[in-house]
């Protein structure tokens, strides 16, 4: 790059004598074109009008930056930047500056105290304006195929999705078939309709597609590189059936002799008499080794549970018309390359064994809600059913929250049951029934029903009764008075947590979890979010929902990765740039990047994914060398418009105060308090930093250094972060800051943190008061000139 | 609670009730749940609205076998068991205690320990007995004897 000599042209926009009215201007005039490297400074009151005369200046190179100092509408800003850059003005070449929202024009404020404020704010931004450089964004090219891990609801609806808009997708799944949980409900509410039938539609336009890999029996097994450009390794497990010549017809299914029970259910014979018989012949569900894909038969190939074959047996292979059998087949694997990845592993029933009082596991008339969908199919003649809600969940020494779904589905499952079975006494034991939004209508249907009886009280424990049946104990709240049962049939509401194959990507992935294991993700803004870039979750194992619910949320994970699923992708060239010659491979930077986007290269020098990163500054903020700048918000150029700030144009005895306020929140609280006219000091300037992480203590030191009072950095509150945790981190570093100060002779007093949501006008106010009375007593920096 | 309408004191509640939902699973696997017109759940209930002197006079409060059954089960994690021990206390401490007859076998068992360091099963139900006449000594002797056959008295 070469060394180009700044020439900066320099225009104030007054409109209606504004400007005039708070500040001598023609002083401020006369002041700045005398400043070196102004080579044209005038007052417009129009823009239209000296546009032609500012394009001739530039072509001419009277200037080759500008600075645009008073408030421009968006739609003037652009005006502005797509005329000039038609004649050749790189749009990283104009600094705009608002000097009102710094405080000019403040009712009570002394004239001659703001036009020299005004006068150090334009000079800050001309400190800024000479370092400027053309700035040109980067295109990178990626691979327009996503992979999606797990092939349930979530999974499958979002495959159609973006087969449907032309991407092609790898679904990923670890079972031999897809469907996931959903496929083994009975009936959904409230249309009573089979989940079965909403998968196979999606199935369907699978089938018939030809970008939609579909790999089952299938893990993850490495995921490397970057957002756009992602490879992929998975692991298939053998089927041991071609996939190109079986046609499913199931002959080799009449002549297995190996017969597979699926349910290990305990059998003690103590507690075994006819009802909890029929239960158990009810759940039953045998396969033999050789079978259709699970849980739904797509891909329609058939497979062999090797480990349940007896020895030398060939009856298949001896039967089969189209010769399928594959004995000899082992794992493979296989390669690809993504733009972007989505997350849908879905969730797994909390084991009720755990929930020891109820003695799920021990007496087989106590079931699950998951099993209870399947004893619906063909329920047993049983007269008195239990439901206990909340077993094991909103529970401190199990699940400690609330699945959402477990009272509408126990309602669903007492409105079939009743259908079915319309003499059975239903009894559902509840802590709060909480069925959200037209779920209610449920509830009052349900409510309605003949012999279902609404208990509120936690049963404590279940105890064998001697004819088999269960017995349940419990205090109804609403009256104070002891129930005692004798039930056939208990069902417990158990909880939802995220699934095995959850715990396995986030480990594999390096993806945060929260307290209970879901994908940490920011809540309400992007529920999507996994804090890797180009890999997001949708879908249950991001939190319990209902199946509406994750279909939507999986489609909210699909719109965000859309952008990495293009040819190209484009980067704003606002990311960070290492200057190699100062790093000393302390790491520090690759530790804090809340994104993970820093990685070793070759020689062990932080190399930055550009695809990953935020541009959030966080590593510039941390570098202890202050090796690392934003391209269009450098060291230099903070630096700059520190030394620009003269801090006794109050006086020496009247406190200057330098805000780095980030630009998510505390910049708007700070602009807003101007806007509603509140008091806010003349003692404070301010600059715009991306996160309040992005600020390098080396610069709060440069400033207390060069004569400001007093340093406040101001970011969002904990948690609130779009970063993750940039507010956090500038905090911790405070340790480090206060030692470099001390020896700096410095009071560290002299550097507030303070955290402000977006409309925290009056609390800004109050503390940069609060502050400037501090600094007061502090007495002046003994650095002030 | 003669009233049917409950005066909410002013002050605060208790905290360590406040986490309770009233749920009802201590009652529900309390063995003593119902000998009293009082459960578990509802001396919670009356710490909850800050009525600490209707929990400290609730004869369930001497029914408590410290079992633990409520505190092992509790969802919110209540230590109730504790707190029944912490309402004896503060009954004895206020003089809030229910009359004499009720609280003999506790002293009883007190003084034995004091004199003796340890308790032997046939005075102390002797004299737990004696102090109940005439009230029902007739179904404790038939108890007594019960116990003697089967070797559980010393």
């Amino acid at each position: 790059m070469q060394k180009t000599i700044p020439k900066i042209g320099l225009f104030i926009y007054e409109q209606g004598g504004r400007l005039a009215r708070a500040i001598d201007l023609d002083a401020v005039i006369q002041r700045l074109a005398r400043i070196k490297n102004v080579t044209r400074c005038e007052v417009l009151t129009d823009l239209a009008a000296p546009l032609p005369s500012i394009k001739e200046d530039f072509t001419s190179d009277k200037f080759n930056r500008i600075l645009w100092v008073g408030k421009f509408s968006d739609y003037q800003k652009k005006t502005i930047q797509s005329e000039l850059s038609s004649a050749g003005l790189n749009p990283y070449m104009h600094e705009w500056c608002d000097i009102e929202e710094q405080g000019i024009g403040i009712d009570g404020v002394d004239l001659g105290i703001q036009t020299q404020k005004a006068i150090l704010i334009i000079q800050m931004s001309l400190a800024r304006t000479r370092l400027l450089e053309p700035l040109e964004p980067l295109e990178l090219p990626a691979i327009d195929a996503a992979l999606i891990i797990g092939a349930g609801v979530s999974g499958l609806h979002t495959a159609t999705s973006f087969m449907e808009l032309g991407k092609k997708v790898y679904l990923v799944e670890k079972e031999s078939g897809v469907g996931g949980k959903v496929a083994s409900l009975h009936r959904l509410y409230p249309r009573i309709c089979d989940p079965r039938c909403g998968l196979e539609f999606e199935i369907q336009k699978i089938r018939e597609s030809d970008m939609v890999e579909v790999h089952t029996l299938s893990k993850v097994k490495s995921l490397e590189g970057s957002p756009g450009n992602f490879d992929v390794r998975i692991e298939k497990q053998p089927r041991y059936v071609s996939e190109e010549k079986c046609n499913a017809c199931g002959e080799c299914m009449k002549v297995c002799p190996a017969v597979i029970p699926e349910e290990q259910r305990s059998r003690e014979s103590a507690f075994i008499n006819e009802t909890s018989q029929q239960v158990l012949n009810s759940l039953k569900s045998e396969k033999k080794a050789i079978h259709p894909a699970v849980p739904m038969p797509y891909p329609p190939t058939f497979l062999i549970e090797r480990q349940s074959c007896p020895s030398e047996c060939r009856e298949c292979v001896k039967v089969c018309p189209a010769q399928a059998i594959e004995l000899e087949q082992t794992s493979s694997e296989m390669a690809f390359k993504v733009g972007a990845v989505i997350v849908t592993t879905g969730w797994d029933p909390y084991q009720l064994s755990k929930v020891e009082e109820y003695g799920y596991g021990i007496y087989p008339n106590v079931i699950s809600n998951l099993e209870m969908e399947r004893l619906l199919e063909s329920p047993p003649a049983i007269e008195e059913i239990g439901f206990i809600q909340c077993a094991g969940s909103r529970d401190e020494r199990h699940l400690n929250y609330c699945s959402s779904v477990c009272c509408s589905v126990a309602l669903k499952h007492v409105l079939y049951l009743k259908e079915k079975l319309p003499d059975a006494r239903c009894y559902i034991f509840y802590q709060d029934i909480r069925t959200p939004g037209f779920d209610e209508e449920l509830y009052q249907k349900v409510k309605s029903l003949h012999n279902v009886i609404f208990i509120r009280g936690n049963p404590s424990t279940v105890k064998p009764g001697d004819d088999g049946k269960l017995k349940i104990r419990t205090e109804d709240t609403f009256s104070g008075k002891e129930i005692d049962l004798s039930l056939d049939l208990l069902v417990l509401a158990g909880g939802m947590m995220p699934s095995q194959g959850s715990f396995e990507i986030a480990q594999l992935l390096n993806l945060p979890q929260n307290n209970f294991g879901f994908f940490e993700s920011h809540l309400q803004c992007h529920p999507e979010e996994s804090q890797r870039t180009g890999i997001l979750v949708g879908g249950a194992c991001r939190g319990p929902m209902n199946i509406s619910q994750s279909i939507e949320s999986s489609h909210r994970a699909a719109m965000e990765v859309l952008p990495f699923l293009n040819r190209t992708i484009l980067i704003e060239p606002k990311y960070p740039v290492l200057d190699l010659t100062k790093c000393d491979k302390c790491k520090r930077c690759m530790e804090e990047c809340p994104f993970l986007s820093y990685v070793f290269d070759e020689n062990g020098f932080p190399s930055l994914d550009l695809t990953k990163c935020r541009q959030c500054g966080n590593c510039m903020g941390i570098c202890p060398l202050i090796a690392i700048s934003l391209r269009n918000n450098t060291i230099k150029q903070i630096a700059a418009q520190i030394q620009a700030l003269k801090s006794s144009f109050m006086g020496k005895e009247e406190p200057v105060i330098l805000a780095f306020l980030c630009e998510n929140d505390a910049y708007h609280a700070a602009k807003s308090a101007v806007e509603y006219g509140l008091p806010v000091p003349p003692n404070v300037f301010f600059i715009k930093v991306p996160c309040a992480g992005s600020v390098n203590n080396a610069l709060v030191a440069d400033a207390l250094a060069f004569g400001i009072d007093g340093v406040l950095i101001a970011g969002c509150k904990d948690g609130q972060c779009h970063y993750v945790k940039g507010n956090q981190l500038v905090k911790t570093r405070s340790g480090d800051l206060s030692d470099k100060l001390q020896k700096m002779m410095i009071d560290p007093q002299r550097v507030r943190f303070e955290s402000l949501e977006i409309r925290d006008s009056k609390k800004y106010v109050e503390l940069v008061k609060s502050y400037i009375e501090e600094l007061r007593a502090m007495g002046p920096n003994p650095f002030k000139s | 609670m003669k009233e049917s309408v409950i005066k909410l004191p002013h002050t605060v509640t208790i905290p360590e009730s406040s986490i309770c939902v009233q749920c009802g699973k201590c009652s529900s696997g309390c063995p003593v749940a119902f000998e009293s017109e009082h459960t578990p759940r509802k001396i919670i209930r009356f710490l909850q609205w800050g009525c600490l002197k209707e929990a400290s006079q609730s004869p369930f409060l001497w029914l408590c076998a410290s079992c633990q059954a409520c505190t092992v089960r509790c969802p919110r994690g209540v230590n109730i068991s504790s707190i029944m021990l912490s309402l004896r206390r503060i009954a004895q401490q206020q003089g809030w205690v229910l009359p004499e007859e009720k609280l003999s076998y506790y002293k009883t068992f007190i003084n034995m320990i004091k004199k003796r360091g340890k308790i032997s099963e046939l005075q102390l139900g002797l004299a737990t007995a004696l102090h109940k006449i005439p009230s029902h000594p007739i179904e404790d002797i038939v108890l007594f004897f019960k116990l003697l056959k089967r070797g559980k008295l010393r």
